[in-house]
């Protein structure tokens, strides 16, 4: 089993626990990603680096045994921090979505990072669970049985909540041109 | 929302991610807080340990390796004279001789007046729920347990409970694998949840739930099996979708991205006179009667490319006009084309 992921190739046995210097490898494999996934569902940065940090302190003060997929074990642990810190989070990202935004457009706006402003602007603005079946169908790539497994909801629940979730995300785009 | 869709919402997402970047010192900040923590259990542990002098306490726990864990045994200890509840519901049973939850420095028994008990029915060969939710003087107290099935063993990987805050309710999860028995069998024991076993992922805590005496099914067979009016039952996995009538276009100033929201699929599971899943469906065939096609059209296809353990996707529906309607399944078998199975879906039609 690798513990790693396949860029690490680190070969830990099953039901041994993992080391210090495991979930250290662990961090460096996958903390980027995970950063990511956490500010994509929060629309926080600051906020996705506490959730991400306290996933792997956690990791490092009960050490568990090796788990089978630790992508899918990491990403786990992110969305449930996410929804156990969901108030908060979506409230400051709320406000702060209105705040970041900027009073008025212009050329010099465009551009990349004016455009992936936009995108996390209006993902912000949907209902949590749509949030969260988005991301994860089409950034994490899951499918609707996988999605429907980790949010602990029937597959209906995320099949209705991607098609209202991207119809809601298309409406704010186009009411969002900056 | 075909393959192309898909991949220009994920560009778009990739992109939207791409803003945020880790600290150059994130490892060290985990670090820290492994070592802050480390340090506040120590205080815990020195007041427990002055707890336990003080009073008598028995704590049903079983040691592995160097750490507490959580205990399941599957051996009932002697019922106390304790809080017996019944939280059965037509897809999970759920009995005890004993149930509490201590936390925020109180004990929760879980009775309280409006109690909802709710199964998320999930697939009977993948997932479901069983959650509850009451209000014990004020505080917002919830008990969800989420229930894996490979198609023959049922068992829960994710235990929840709420931290007994009144003013900050959160989540107390407890990762692990218990209750594991075979499909159509009860689990009968004991569940003794520390918030300090190695399985539990808070910083909320502490909090603990005690079971004793717990009859736990989860998986149950529909009622529908109890009383067949057919050779074979048609378990319905989705009783109500929502369609619209219009596809939906993401624009983004690129490339605009279609989404066809206009069509869902059905999923249903073919049980035989016993309940057991039908597995081949390769002798049947599907047939969708709209109760009003002005509404909804429905299609079907052959179910040979069903998910393990009988689950197949036989009929897309897709809306016509606002509004609501009905369409009613019926299970042709292909040698003799008689009707062996019927059921019915519920769609909603919206703008």
């Amino acid at each position: 089993m690798s513990v790693g992921g396949a860029a690490a190739g680190t070969e830990v046995g099953l039901g041994r626990r993992l080391t210090a210097e495991d979930v250290e490898r662990l961090f460096e494999d996958h903390h980027r990603h995970l950063v990511r996934l956490a500010g994509l569902l929060t629309g926080d940065g600051d906020q996705a680096q506490d959730l991400v940090a306290d996933v792997f302190a956690a990791l490092l003060r009960k050490p568990r045994v090796a788990m089978d997929d630790p992508r899918a074990y990491l990403r786990r642990c992110v969305v449930n921090r996410v929804a156990s810190a969901g108030r908060r989070s979506l409230r400051r990202a709320t406000i702060g979505a209105r705040i970041d935004r900027p009073a008025s457009s212009s050329a010099s706006a465009e551009g990349p990072v004016a455009e992936r402003d936009r995108v996390g602007r209006a993902l912000m603005q949907l209902p949590g669970r749509q949030r969260e079946v988005i991301v994860l169908r089409h950034f994490e790539d899951l499918s609707e049985a996988q999605t429907a497994a980790l949010l602990g909801v029937p597959v209906g629940t995320v099949k209705s909540a991607n098609a209202r979730g991207v119809a809601a995300l298309a409406d704010l785009l186009r009411e969002d041109p900056t | 929302m075909n393959d192309a869709d898909d991949a220009r919402l994920a560009t778009l997402l990739r992109d939207a991610a791409a803003r945020y970047e880790p600290a150059p010192d994130l490892w060290a900040r985990v670090q820290q807080r492994a070592r802050r923590h480390g340090r506040r259990v120590q205080l815990l542990a020195a007041a427990a340990v002055i707890a336990v002098v003080a009073t008598t306490v028995v704590v049903v726990t079983r040691s592995h390796d160097d750490g507490v864990q959580l205990h399941t045994d599957s051996t009932t200890t002697a019922p106390p004279a304790g809080n017996a509840v019944d939280w059965s519901t037509p897809l999970s049973t759920f009995t005890a001789n004993d149930f509490r939850i201590e936390a925020a420095g109180r004990t929760f028994d879980g009775h309280a007046p409006g109690t909802v008990v709710h199964n998320d029915p999930g697939r009977v060969d993948h997932s479901m729920t069983f959650e509850r939710e009451w209000d014990e003087d004020g505080i917002e107290m919830r008990l969800y347990i989420y229930f894996q099935s490979d198609g023959t063993d049922w068992w829960s990987n994710e235990i929840r409970i709420r931290n007994g805050s009144r003013s900050d309710p959160e989540w107390v999860t407890f990762d692990g694998d218990f209750f594991r028995s075979r499909l159509g069998r009860a689990f009968d024991g004991d569940l003794d949840l520390p918030s300090d076993a190695d399985t539990v992922d808070d910083e909320d805590g502490p909090a603990t739930m005690h079971i004793a005496g717990l009859h736990l099914e989860a998986f149950v067979a529909p009622a529908e099996c109890a009383a067949p009016t057919h050779p074979y039952v048609l378990e319905v996995i989705e009783p109500s979708v929502n369609v619209q009538t219009e596809p939906t276009t993401i624009d983004d100033g690129g490339s605009p991205a279609v989404m066809n929201n206009q069509q869902a699929t059905l999923a249903f599971r073919l049980r035989d006179r016993r309940c057991d899943p039908v597995d081949d469906m390769a002798g049947f065939r599907f047939e969708a009667t709209p109760a009003d096609p002005a509404i909804v059209r429905a299609r079907t296809r052959t179910c040979t490319l069903g998910v393990a353990g009988g689950v197949c996707e036989p009929v897309t529906v897709e809306g016509i006009a606002p509004g609501e309607a009905t369409v009613r399944i019926d299970v042709h078998r292909t040698n003799d084309d008689a009707i062996v199975a019927s059921g019915t879906t519920h769609v909603s039609v919206t703008p």
